[in-house]
């Protein structure tokens, strides 16, 4: 796990009631997977703006994920519904600006899918390990850095 | 005392925690009382916590059921008692003392931070009660992975066989097991505990053991002794290799007491051992020269050899004890200086003498005796042994005799015994060793006559007709005619040893049968001072029969030393064997046959001395130790507790008693599901691929064995080909189950197209009789289940399952509609198993007064369906009557509604309010941060490299302290981090361990004692989400670390106090709708002292009521129809609005307005909480020529007739059709109550007139629950019921008279029936114009039928999502008086955790507008699911902060960006992206600063 491969930088985003519970629950099956994930907890994907997505991958982040509960299981309703449709806008929004869309993407994932979690995760380094690093600049320089 | 001033307790009991517990004390909590939540298990969380998925609504049990779990058992008036049961209940009403046993956890729950590091060292694997022995679980676990507590415990119910068996009381299941986990040294010194001869009886014990083993009943009983051997021999060689050092000599203290022990055997050796321990100053005494006893002196070379034995026997020494070798009390010292020189004396001088034969020829030359010939043996000199020898005897010594001989010289050996090979004493591996040596052995010939002249030439023979008599004592008979001879030169008694005469007449203590007389459990002798066990005292028996006696000996001399009892609370007595029926179940083990250790080979052993037998390789002996079953469940290997830091496992904790003093009592007992086996032909327990739905639910379970994978059990294979099959243990009168359990049709319907989901391909077949859907939406969820192509629902319940040999799917036979018989294969197959009544047996309802029904149900009436027969106690929930989830949680909520009325006096009186320090003001202090960072014992600091993340972020901008804790969340740390917040003035709290989730509250509480606002905590997780799930990459693992904690760092200097406000409550309760439900929810809130406001449209109270005469168990409904209305209409604290409309309303919870208008005239009332239950109305028709054609009517005008004894049954032909309008395109759902009532008339017409035909044509007949038993009812009385399906519906003539015709499929020909009756059952339908009105005031959502929509379908079945507004009765949907009932209680309830506060306190996690920003667009309102957002006067949107519920939805969507949601706003986000993609050095991109400007400019 620890190799010289590239080793992208993944920030997800969980929903509290679902997501979040389902990657405390790997922990307490000891469900490995790779170590490249960052996970901020959010009451719920409903909450999450576009901006956020952007922001991330324009410091840096090599993808984004966001998990939130099963369609018709948000317990706020329609929540998850809400950031489907943000996280869509946003994959366009990459391809407009010439970014590979597979960047972001959102997954449901129920209180007890601790497995699904960690497969989604893994899956999602390997997507992005094959996009390679995230080409915007860091430190607001204009020109691409080479990061490996 | 009168009853006045007599004041009531305002606490309530509840027992079980299963979600409807969770319920009944949530609401009292809530409302004012205390509440001791009392369950079986270890955990709270019932039968919901073993589900996967929720029908209708495909929710996650465990999402929605959790976090109900954590607010109960964070709730401060919650109490809860796990592992707890009540036994009894003295008392009344009001003022009840509850006892409540307490069994063991074996772990402090005050202690246990749930870290798990006991569950990693634990070597016990036992099936998984939890997950139906679907997998295993350790020893000390959690119930399940979310466990509420979440605190470990250990499972046990007694000890194994094996240490039962074992006169020492070893601890056999806890070596093994840790021999299974490589950790032998532990083993040995877990043996020695009990043992100190681990060595030696690893060669030589009789293991008595080994004869109990469960294993045994299998295949072969594990092979203890050789394990004992393997480990013990593992010490040695580590000794050997110099990789492990003797222990430390240790010497007594000068003024400890002196014991002196008489005889270094091993009963000897073994007090010796104990008393050193004990700290006495030992001293044993030996007449020979060396320690041993008959272990050096009668055990040959060859099968102990000396070695081991003076490797334990130094151990002993190194103790302290002092051995005087060649010492022989009585002679050498006189044994009355030897009483008078020490404080006590233990006398193990063992039996040393042979016993004689007492034969003519005994004394010729050339006869010798067995224990002095193998004294001698083991002696320098060895005796003479001549060509042929002869031993007599059949025992161990016999045997040991006659190998000693062979290996001494002799040219043949043979023996001759009484008893048949079967029957020697000698072991079984002893005599097939010695037949191995060629040794013939004579059975069933007794000694008549040694022959010789002076030497010996043989041995006459008698043959031995018996050796033992009817009792089974010893008794030898013989055929004096039966003679024979053998030659021999040389003959070797060997047949019993006793105790020196001349010792017994040495020590004056009381002797019987040539041995000493002690006390058999203090080994007391009639001397002051002396004690005696082993052969001296017993008579000759087995090494670990002397060891056992030793330990006894110890033991009491120690308590005599001390003066204290010598019999109370001895260790014996804390040894309880496991029940039987507890011990692992053998049927079904994979046979694996026992290792045989390797032995010298028989041409080698031969004149030699060397040892025999060889122990077994590591290999063998770790796959021995793995097929130890586990009798005992806990091994008591102490692994845990050595381990657990926190010092909180104790395995001598003792059941307890506690008296709970209670005002009333709640009994939520939940169900037990049927025990499948009982249905033999299906296979279940002897087929693999059988299970049952609560297996098949952790099957599918994401967090279950199998992670969702649907495989089966046999081979692991994919499931492809699945069938279910219904009513396994319902609908069984003749298995006494002849209710129907409610649940399972749709729970089958459900795992059919959740398994869909799972396996691709999927082909699953449900056999049932009547799919039972009568729940709210359930038909529609069946109808969608039947549409999937993949799902077959066939009509038949099979007889039998066959498993067919080879790929071992599963052949059921069965009829099909056609009733042509059919076979079909699969793959799996689930038995729908039924719902019984919980483990509450007569005995204990007995113990509580409590009446329970034919089936063990608990009794109640249709009309209080919440109470039982004792006053005072309540129901609710499965143990009252099957019921599913929604209606369990509406009972729960109204059983506590009954505790409420009952002690509304008292409420208030016992509640737990915390009062905190006032919050220090942090608003002009710059950000001030301290981290604590937690190992959590090993959990994150083996991973995640602690003090390397303390380092990292110590120099994080505004960190003034960076600190680790062993367990943060332990009391200790929490005052520290207290104290830290004083003496560092901190005004930010970090800690970086579990989950939030769990533990947020906890630590906010910290900051709140510590004076500090609870929002400005934050929290990194690093464990569940970091060691936990890194452990493979310990760099990366610290890595994430350090940026997670920098993370929540950068996000803590963001956090702002926050307050959550108060709103006055109205304390009156609000109602709309005046029939059963609307009076039942009024009188439920009066009764509660509230004031209450009943708006009724109607002229009259009663709504349908008024046209329901009477119920299968109450014929005549008036007299309590009536009797509620007069109820209502005389309640001082109900104030009634009849023939009133409500024009508007307004407000939220707490202060809602009501605008009514009453005969033109406009009113106002106001109150805290509404609670709606405006009914629905009998559904019309004109199908069937009804009200065209005379003798069509519905059942309800039926029902009218037959009530008022104007229907003239006689000789009728009455047809009744079912689902008229309802399951139809119009009316997709299920109207619930038709089949029940269907069956209740044409009950009532055949009682009238036997003779009298009655069919019923329906389409699937869902008399539920307990009303099945009506059903059956009607099909004895000669009741004809004919199933139709919806593509062929019965078609109705009147041609002359009414003529149904009709296609059935269980009919080959069309039938055609003369009806003089028609009755159409015609269902309910909501009324839509009134409800679209209400609905459109309230801002409360209908479904498409018409009804409420409910918050949630499941756990808030009365609430509606806006809060304070509450739902009941058939506006919610169809369904019986009893329910109706219980659901309006419910409602009531759910008011009264309103009502009862004088204020609310609102949420600080809420939305809040920036009015200057807001553009008035209103998206807000629209997007909100709570409607919290209004426009306000100012023409902007506000947010009622009392309906938010803090998604933040709307901060997201407002495209002014004006909202933001308080502890989630934007650059709370912001700061923890910037901060994860800073660079190395810490400089963020860009300044802060202006990050922050733009945002404020966007």
């Amino acid at each position: 796990m620890e190799s010289n491969a590239f080793q992208p930088r993944i920030l997800a985003f969980c929903c509290h009631y679902c997501a979040y519970s389902s990657a405390d629950l790997a922990g307490s099956m000891r469900i490995q997977y790779p170590p490249n994930v960052r996970i901020i907890r959010t009451p719920c994907t409903g909450r999450l703006e576009t901006e956020y997505f952007m922001k991330a991958l324009e410091k840096g982040a090599d993808g984004v994920l966001v998990a939130g509960c099963l369609e018709g299981g948000c317990h706020f309703v329609e929540g998850n519904l809400c950031a489907k449709r943000r996280v869509n806008y946003t994959r366009d929004l990459l391809l407009e600006i010439g970014l590979e869309k597979e960047r972001i993407r959102m997954v449901n994932i129920s209180a007890a899918m601790a497995r699904p979690l960690a497969e989604a995760i893994t899956d999602m380094v390997q997507t992005v390990r094959k996009l390679g690093p995230n080409p915007i600049p860091r430190n607001g320089s204009s020109k691409p850095e080479n990061r490996s | 005392m009168s009853e006045s001033d007599d004041k009531m307790v305002g606490a309530v009991l509840v027992q079980g925690g299963g979600i409807a517990g969770v319920q009944a004390s949530l609401d009292l909590a809530n409302s004012g009382f205390k509440v001791y939540l009392v369950e079986r298990d270890a955990a709270i969380g019932g039968m919901m916590a073993h589900l996967d998925k929720t029908f209708p609504t495909g929710d996650c049990a465990t999402c929605i059921v959790s976090p109900k779990l954590v607010e109960c058992s964070r709730n401060l008036n919650v109490e809860i008692l796990t592992l707890s049961e009540l036994t009894g209940l003295q008392g009344r009403p009001g003022h009840f003392d509850a006892t409540v046993r307490r069994y063991p956890r074996y772990v402090d729950e005050t202690k246990c931070t749930g870290c798990s590091e006991c569950t990693q060292v634990c070597p016990v694997d036992i099936p998984d009660e939890f997950n139906r022995r679907l997998g295993t679980r350790k020893g000390i676990a959690k119930l399940y992975a979310q466990a509420t507590p979440n605190i470990f415990g250990i499972l046990k119910h007694g000890h194994a066989p094996c240490k039962v068996k074992c006169p020492a009381r070893v601890n056999v299941q806890g070596y093994v097991q840790l021999i299974k986990k490589k950790e032998y040294l532990k083993a040995v010194n877990l043996v020695r505990q009990r043992n100190p001869l681990s060595a030696i009886c690893g060669r030589i014990c009789t293991h008595p053991c080994e004869s109990v083993c469960t294993r045994g009943r299998a295949d072969d009983p594990i092979a203890i002794r050789l394990l004992k051997r393997f480990a013990s021999d593992k010490e040695i060689e580590m000794l050997e290799a110099g990789e492990l050092a003797l222990p430390e000599e240790r010497t007594p203290a000068p003024e400890a007491k002196k014991v002196a022990v008489i005889g270094a055997g091993p009963a000897g050796l073994t007090a010796a051992a104990d008393l050193a321990d004990a700290g006495f100053a030992v001293t044993v005494h030996e007449a020979l020269s060396a320690g041993g006893g008959m272990l050096r002196w009668g055990i040959p070379e060859y099968r102990l050899p000396k070695k081991i034995l003076d490797h334990e026997i130094e151990l002993i020494r190194r103790k302290g004890v002092k051995f005087v070798y060649n010492c022989r009390v009585g002679l050498d010292l006189a044994f009355e200086t030897l009483r008078h020189d020490y404080h006590a004396v233990f006398l193990s001088a063992g039996a040393q003498k042979s016993r004689r034969l007492r034969l003519e020829g005994e004394q010729i030359n050339g006869v010798l005796h067995g224990v002095e010939f193998l004294r001698d043996a083991a002696s320098a000199g060895k005796p003479a042994v001549k060509d042929r020898v002869l031993v007599i005897g059949g025992g161990n010594v016999a045997i040991d005799v006659a190998r000693t001989a062979l290996r001494l010289g002799a040219r043949t050996v043979e023996m001759v015994c009484l008893e048949q090979r079967g029957e020697m004493p000698a072991y079984k591996e002893e005599i097939e060793a010695t037949l191995a040596e060629n040794i013939t052995i004579h059975n069933g010939w007794g000694p008549k006559r040694i022959m010789g002249n002076g030497t010996v030439t043989g041995l006459e023979l008698k043959r031995c007709t018996r050796v033992f008599d009817e009792q089974k004592r010893f008794s030898p008979a013989f055929d004096e005619n039966d003679l024979a001879t053998l030659d021999a030169d040389q003959i070797i008694v060997a047949i019993g040893q006793m105790v020196d005469e001349h010792l017994l007449g040495h020590i004056r203590a009381q002797s019987e049968r040539g041995c000493f007389r002690v006390d058999p459990i203090t080994a007391q002798t009639s001397l002051e001072g002396l004690f005696a066990g082993g052969d001296n005292a017993s008579g000759p028996a087995s090494v670990i029969d002397a060891v056992a006696a030793g330990k006894r000996a110890a033991e009491s001399i120690q308590r005599y030393l001390a003066g204290r009892d010598l019999l109370a609370g001895r260790f014996e007595s804390t040894v309880n064997p496991m029940p039987d029926e507890l011990l692992p179940v053998t049927g079904t083990i994979v046979k694996k046959a026992r290792p045989r250790a390797e032995e010298l080979a028989p041409a080698d052993r031969l004149r030699s001395f060397e040892e025999v037998e060889r122990g077994l390789s590591e290999e063998q002996a770790l796959a021995e130790a793995e097929r130890c079953l586990n009798c005992a469940l806990c091994s008591e290997c102490n692994r845990c507790a050595e381990t657990c830091q926190q010092h909180a496992i104790d395995h001598a904790m003792k059941e307890r008693r506690v008296t709970l003093q209670v005002g009333a009592v709640i009994l939520t007992p939940g169900f037990k599901e049927f025990d499948a086996r009982r249905k033999g032909e299906f296979g279940y327990g002897r087929y693999p691929n059988v299970v049952t739905s609560v297996q098949f639910e952790r099957l599918l379970s994401a967090a279950g064995p199998f992670e969702g994978h649907v495989v089966r059990l046999s081979d692991g294979r994919r499931a492809q080909r699945i069938a279910w099959i219904q009513c396994v243990g319902s609908r069984d009168s003749a298995g006494g189950h002849a209710y129907c359990s409610s649940i399972c049709c749709m729970m089958a319907t459900k795992q059919a197209l959740v398994a869909g989901d799972h396996v691709e391909g999927l082909d699953a077949t449900i056999f049932y009789m009547d799919i039972r859907a009568h729940g709210k939406d359930f038909d529609q969820y069946y109808e969608r289940a039947r549409a999937q192509k993949h799902i077959h629902f066939v009509k038949s319940i099979p007889s039998r399952i066959i498993q067919l040999p080879g790929s071992q799917d599963l052949r059921v036979q069965f009829l099909d509609a056609e009733s042509r018989l059919q076979q079909k294969d699969f793959d799996l197959i689930v038995l729908s198993v039924g719902m019984e009544p919980p483990d509450f047996t007569a005995e204990r309802a007995a113990s509580l007064a409590l009446r329970l029904n034919e089936f063990g149900f608990c009794h109640t009436d249709r009309l209080s369906p919440l109470s039982t027969s004792r006053p005072g106690v309540f129901v609710g929930g499965a143990f009252q009557e099957p019921k599913d989830i929604p209606e369990t949680v509406t009972q729960a909520s109204a059983a506590a509604s009954m505790a409420m009325e009952l002690l509304a006096p008292a409420r208030n009186t016992l509640i737990t309010k915390k009062s905190y320090p006032a919050e220090h003001d942090v608003s002009d202090e710059a950000p001030r941060v301290g981290v604590f960072v937690c190992h959590c014992g090993m959990n994150i600091g083996s991973v995640v490299d602690v003090e390397r993340v303390v380092k990292s972020i110590a120099n994080q901008p505004d960190v003034v302290l960076a600190t680790h804790t062993l367990f943060t969340c332990s009391d200790t740390s929490l005052s520290n981090i207290k104290d830290c917040i004083r003496d560092h003035r901190l005004n930010r709290v970090v800690v970086a361990s579990c989950t939030p989730r769990t533990h947020e509250p906890l630590f906010r509480e910290t900051l709140r004692e510590a004076g500090l606002n609870p929002h400005l905590f934050e929290m990194a997780n690093i464990r569940d989400q970091c060691s936990w799930v890194h452990s493979a990459a310990p760099q990366s693992a610290t890595e994430k670390a350090v940026e997670l904690v920098k993370m929540s760092i950068a996000r803590a200097r963001r956090l702002s106090p926050l307050e959550g406000g108060t709103l006055p409550v109205d304390q009156t309760g609000l109602v709309i709708g005046g029939g059963l439900s609307g009076m039942t929810a009024a009188l439920a809130l009066a009764n509660q002292g509230f004031p209450v406001h009943l708006v009724e449209r109607a002229k009259r109270l009663g709504g349908n009521l008024h046209e329901i005469h009477g119920t299968f168990e109450h014929p005549d409904l008036a007299p309590f129809t009536g009797a509620l209305i007069r109820q209502v209409e005389t309640h001082p604290n109900i104030k009634l609005y009849l023939e009133t409309e409500i024009s508007t309303i307004k407000g939220h919870v707490g202060k809602f307005h009501l605008a009514l208008l009453k005969e033109g005239r406009q009113l106002e009332v106001s109150g805290g909480a509404i609670v709606v239950a405006t009914g629905a109305r009998q559904a019309q028709t004109t199908d069937f020529l009804y009200g065209r054609a005379e003798g069509v009517l519905t059942q309800v005008e039926l029902e009218k007739l037959l009530h008022d004894k104007t229907y003239p049954a006689k000789g009728q032909n009455v047809v009744m059709i079912q689902c008229v309008g309802s399951r139809n395109d119009q009316h997709p759902f299920c109207s619930r109550i038709c089949c029940s009532l269907a069956v209740r008339n044409a009950l009532a017409i055949k009682k009238q007139d036997p003779a009298a035909n009655v069919f019923v044509l329906y389409r699937d007949l869902r008399t539920y629950g307990f009303r099945e038993l009506y059903y059956q009812q009607a099909r004895e009385a000669g009741v004809v019921f004919i199933r139709y399906t919806p593509e062929a519906p019965p078609e109705v003539r009147d041609n002359q008279g009414l003529r149904v015709g009709l296609k059935s499929p269980d009919f080959p020909e069309p039938l055609e029936i003369e009806a003089d009756n028609l009755v159409l059952s015609t269902g309910i339908e909501a009324d839509l114009k009134n409800n679209r009105r209400l609905s459109d005031l309230l801002k409360v959502p209908l479904n498409a039928d018409g009804f409420y929509v409910e918050a949630h379908m499941k756990l808030r079945p009365v609430d509606f999502a806006t809060e304070g507004v509450f739902l009941c009765g058939l506006a919610h949907s169809p369904k019986f008086i009893d329910e109706n009932i219980s659901q309006a209680r419910a409602a009531a309830a759910r008011a009264a955790t309103v009502l009862s506060k004088t204020q609310l306190d609102v949420s600080a996690q809420v939305s809040f507008v920036n009015q200057q920003k807001c553009i008035s667009c209103m998206t807000c309102v629209t997007v909100c699911p709570y409607s919290a957002p209004f426009c306000n006067q100012d023409g902007k949107g506000q947010i009622e902060a009392a309906k938010c519920m803090g998604c933040g939805i709307c901060a997201a969507e407002c495209p002014a960006r004006a909202i933001q949601l308080h502890h989630f706003e934007t650059d709370q986000f912001l700061v923890m992206i910037r901060q994860l993609f800073a660079d190395k050095d810490g400089e963020l991109f860009g300044s802060e600063r202006r990050e922050k400007e733009l945002l404020e400019t966007v």
